[in-house]
């Protein structure tokens, strides 16, 4: 299929495309992404594991 | 590296629901971890920006900065920011859209530097630039 991940048959989601809802356990609490920041710029990022010495140096800074 | 405040949530996702919904697991390089994918969304909900780094490959923190500033620039002036764009740089014009009005820039440039009849810069302070995204 034209555009979707091999991994998840999801579309891949691309720029303009709304961004995608899910609802997630974090450590400040639940959260209803994206909706409950709504009015503000979200950077979403992601990191591969725990313990994965390129991320930690990466969000330290 | 201890006892470092985190001011952001963390998201858990032990499903990989988000990184599944956000095509960040890349299986070409591993099917278990979830590449370093960055996404910048507008206060709309909107996709703006998407940053795919492999596994050996550490993000550019100054560059999502820049981002963030230049597409919030980019909605408030109604302009496109070229290559190694910063705050206090040039900005472009969108290029005109009918014949009478690109004459009418290269003849009257105004406040605009015209290259050619599709191409005009124009200058916005970085002052100018900061208090107008930092307000939002």
């Amino acid at each position: 299929m034209e555009n979707m991940s091999q991994a998840t048959g999801l579309p891949m989601p691309r720029i303009g495309d709304r961004a995608h809802a899910f609802k997630a356990v974090t450590t400040q609490g639940e959260i209803v992404f994206p909706e409950q920041y709504s009015g503000s710029w979200v950077i979403l990022f992601r990191h591969p594991a725990d313990f994965t010495p390129v991320c930690t140096a990466t969000s330290r800074g | 590296m201890k006892n470092v405040e985190v001011k952001f949530p963390l998201i858990e996702d032990i499903t990989m629901e988000a990184a599944k919904k956000y095509g960040m697991i890349q299986p070409g390089e591993s099917s278990t971890k979830a590449g370093r994918a960055v996404f910048v969304i507008d206060p709309k909900g909107i996709i703006r920006t998407i940053i795919y780094c492999p596994l050996s490959l550490g993000r550019n923190f100054d560059e999502l900065h820049r981002v963030v500033i230049a597409l919030q620039t980019a909605d408030a002036f109604s302009v496109a920011t070229p290559a190694d764009w910063r705050p206090g740089d040039d900005v472009i014009v969108p290029t005109a859209g009918s014949c009478g009005v690109a004459k009418d820039r290269m003849e009257n440039q105004r406040d605009m530097t015209c290259y050619d009849w599709f191409f005009c810069t124009r200058k916005i302070a970085k002052e100018k630039v900061l208090s107008t995204v930092l307000k939002k």
